[in-house]
C-alpha cells in the first residue's frame, strides 16, 4: 500500500514552486498552467533542493549549476542534469491534490554534499 | 515643453571611398580572421542582448562572440554587470549559453562559488592553495545600455557606449526602444563569413534579383544610402512599387492587400492613388497607437511606412519599422572564417500587451532548417539564407578575385574602410 497524502495548493501561484515534507520524504510542489506537479526536492546531478529554482513553463531550472528537468515527468532537459528526478503521481481532488508518494524508499538517500 | 524628438531624414553627405575592388581573403582567410579578432572584436561595442533578458537580481543571459563567452547579469543593487563566463580556476565554463536565474556561479567542475558580482565566494578547500586564492573573481568585461539594447566591450580601456554609436541614439529616440519586446529569437548557423552576411543586408540592389515578388511593395530604386561615422543607414520606402515593377505609380494588389487591409484599411473603399495609399496606411497605424500603448507623433508618414534601416558597425542590422524592428547580429564562428551565427530577433512595440518572452530556437541552415513558416517575413529571409553559402562557396573559387562595388553598395565600402581602420589592411 503506497503512502497518499493531500496538500492544499489554493495558494501556490501559477510559476511558483513550493518545497513540503510527508512521511519523511522530501518533495517540490511545481504550479505550471496546466497544473501541479511533484518531484523529489533534489536535484538529480548535485543533489541540491529544487524549490530555490525558477519555473519557466514546464521546466524547472536548477539555482545551483543551471541544470534544468521537464517537471511533467522528471526528464532531465539542460545539461548538466543527465538523470531523471524521481516524479510522484498528483491527482485533483475537492480542495486541492493528492500526491501518490508510492512504496517507501528501502535504502536512505544521498543528500546534498557542503562545498 | 520639450522639442519633439525627430529623425533626421536627410541625405548625408556621400563620402568619396573610391571604386577600389575589395579583397576576397577578408572574407576566406585564417589569417584575416584572426586579425579581425585581434584587431576589431575585442576592441567594439557589440551588441550583447536585450535588458529585459535579465530583469531581477540574478536574472543572466549569456553572450557569445568568436571564442568568448560573457555572462550579463542582474545585480543586487539593479545594475547590469558582465563577467567571463570563464572559471578563474581551471577554465571551466560557468554556464550553458542562453538565459536563466542564478543566486551565484557554482562551477561544475569543482565546485568553486562565485557571487552575483563575480567576487570568489569559496573555493573548495582552500586551505591546499598553500598561494592563496586573492585576485582570483570572474574576469570583469565592460557593459553598458542604450534603449533597451545591452551592449559589452571585451576592451577594459574603450570609451563610452554613448560616444561609439555616435549618431544612432539621437537619429533612434523616436522610436523609444526601451518599450520594445522580443516577439521572435532565432539562431541560425549558415556556412558563409559574418560579413557575407553584413553585406547581403547592407543594399537593396539584390530587391530585384533575390526578392523578385516584393517589388510590387518595396521600392529598391529610390532607396537612399547614408554613410557616418562608423555606421550607416537606407531608408528603403515601402508600400510603394518599385519603378522597376509593372504596377509602378498604381496602388498594386500587393501594397493594397499585405499592407492596407492588413492594417484595416477599407480597400474596397479606397479610391486614392499611391501617395494616398501610404497617408492612409500610416494614419491607420497611428490610430492603433492608444490600443497598443504607444506614441506615434514624433515619426514621419515615411517612418511610418518604410524601413529605416541602420547598420551599427560592426555586426548589427536594424530594420526599423513603426510596429516592428527585425534585429540582426552577424557572429564570427569561433574558428572557422566560412561559418557564422545568424541572431534574428524581431522586436515588437506593444507596450499596452505584455507578450511572453519566446525561445530561442536554434537552427542550422546546413541542415535544411528554415524559417517559412516559423516567422513573419520567414519566407523573404529564407531567400537571403539561400543565397549565403554559395556567395561563400563562390568567392573561395580561383576564378574569384575581389568584390566589385557600385554605388548602391556604398554602404559595403564604407563598412570596408572602418573594418579596415581597425585592422590596418
Amino acid at each position: 500500500m503506497s503512502a497518499r497524502v493531500f496538500v492544499d495548493v489554493s495558494d501556490l501561484a501559477s510559476g511558483t514552486l513550493r518545497a513540503i515534507e510527508a512521511h519523511g520524504r522530501r518533495l517540490v510542489l511545481c504550479r505550471t498552467e496546466d497544473g501541479v506537479y511533484a518531484l523529489e526536492n533534489r536535484c538529480p546531478h548535485a543533489f541540491v533542493p529544487l524549490d530555490a529554482g525558477r519555473l519557466h513553463g514546464h521546466v524547472l531550472e536548477c539555482p545551483l549549476h543551471g541544470g534544468r528537468l521537464d517537471v511533467r515527468d522528471g526528464s532531465p532537459c539542460a545539461a548538466p542534469i543527465r538523470k531523471p528526478a524521481i516524479r510522484y503521481a498528483v491527482r485533483a481532488v475537492a480542495g486541492g491534490i493528492e500526491i501518490d508518494l508510492g512504496p517507501a524508499p528501502e535504502t536512505p538517500r544521498r543528500e546534498a554534499c557542503t562545498t | 515643453m520639450a522639442t519633439p524628438l525627430r529623425t533626421p531624414h536627410e541625405r548625408a553627405p556621400v563620402p568619396e571611398l573610391g571604386t577600389a575592388p575589395i579583397p576576397k581573403e577578408r572574407y576566406t582567410s585564417r589569417e584575416y580572421a584572426a586579425l579581425e579578432w585581434e584587431r576589431m572584436w575585442t576592441r567594439v561595442w557589440l551588441l550583447a542582448g536585450r535588458e529585459s533578458d535579465a530583469q531581477g537580481p540574478g536574472d543572466y543571459f549569456t553572450f557569445e562572440i568568436g571564442p568568448e563567452s560573457i555572462l550579463v547579469v542582474r545585480q543586487r543593487d539593479g545594475r547590469l554587470a558582465a563577467r567571463y563566463n570563464v572559471c578563474t580556476h581551471r577554465g571551466n565554463r560557468l554556464r550553458e549559453p542562453g538565459r536563466g536565474h542564478a543566486e551565484g556561479f557554482a562551477c561544475l567542475f569543482h565546485g568553486w562559488r562565485f557571487d552575483l558580482d563575480g567576487r570568489l565566494l569559496a573555493p573548495l578547500d582552500p586551505e591546499s592553495f598553500p598561494q592563496g586564492c586573492a585576485g582570483l573573481d570572474l574576469r570583469p568585461v565592460r557593459c553598458e545600455t542604450w534603449a533597451g539594447f545591452v551592449f559589452v566591450n571585451l576592451d577594459p580601456a574603450a570609451g563610452p557606449l554613448r560616444e561609439y554609436l555616435g549618431v544612432i541614439p539621437r537619429h533612434l529616440a523616436p522610436y523609444h526602444f526601451e518599450e520594445w519586446q522580443v516577439a521572435f529569437d532565432a539562431t541560425i548557423e549558415i556556412d558563409c563569413n559574418w560579413k557575407t552576411s553584413v553585406d547581403a543586408f547592407n543594399e537593396a540592389y539584390h530587391l530585384a534579383a533575390t526578392h523578385t515578388w516584393t517589388l510590387e511593395f518595396s521600392d529598391d530604386v529610390n532607396t537612399q544610402y547614408d554613410c557616418y561615422e562608423r555606421h550607416t543607414r537606407m531608408i528603403f520606402p515601402e508600400v510603394q512599387a518599385s519603378p522597376r515593377h509593372p504596377g509602378a505609380g498604381t496602388v498594386t494588389p500587393g501594397v493594397r492587400d499585405l499592407f492596407l487591409r492588413r492594417v484595416g484599411v477599407d480597400v474596397d473603399a479606397f479610391r486614392g492613388g499611391p501617395a494616398e495609399a501610404r497617408a492612409a496606411f500610416a494614419e491607420a497605424i497611428r490610430k492603433m497607437g492608444p490600443a497598443l500603448g504607444c506614441d506615434f507623433s514624433e515619426l514621419s508618414e515615411s517612418q511610418m511606412c518604410d524601413d529605416f534601416h541602420y547598420t551599427v558597425f560592426p555586426n548589427v542590422t536594424l530594420n526599423i519599422h513603426s510596429l516592428f524592428t527585425w534585429v540582426f547580429t552577424h557572429r564570427p564562428h569561433p574558428d572557422d572564417p566560412d561559418r557564422m551565427f545568424f541572431d534574428f530577433v524581431s522586436l515588437v512595440r506593444t507596450p499596452a500587451q505584455k507578450i511572453p518572452r519566446p525561445e530561442k530556437l536554434r537552427l542550422r541552415a546546413a541542415d535544411g532548417d528554415r524559417l517559412a513558416g516559423r516567422c513573419e517575413g520567414g519566407d523573404l529571409m529564407d531567400e537571403d539564407l539561400y543565397n549565403l553559402p554559395r556567395i561563400q562557396a563562390g568567392m573561395r573559387s580561383g576564378a574569384f578575385r575581389s568584390l566589385h562595388l557600385g554605388t548602391q553598395e556604398i554602404r559595403i565600402r564604407h563598412f570596408h574602410k572602418t573594418l579596415e581602420e581597425y585592422v590596418g589592411r
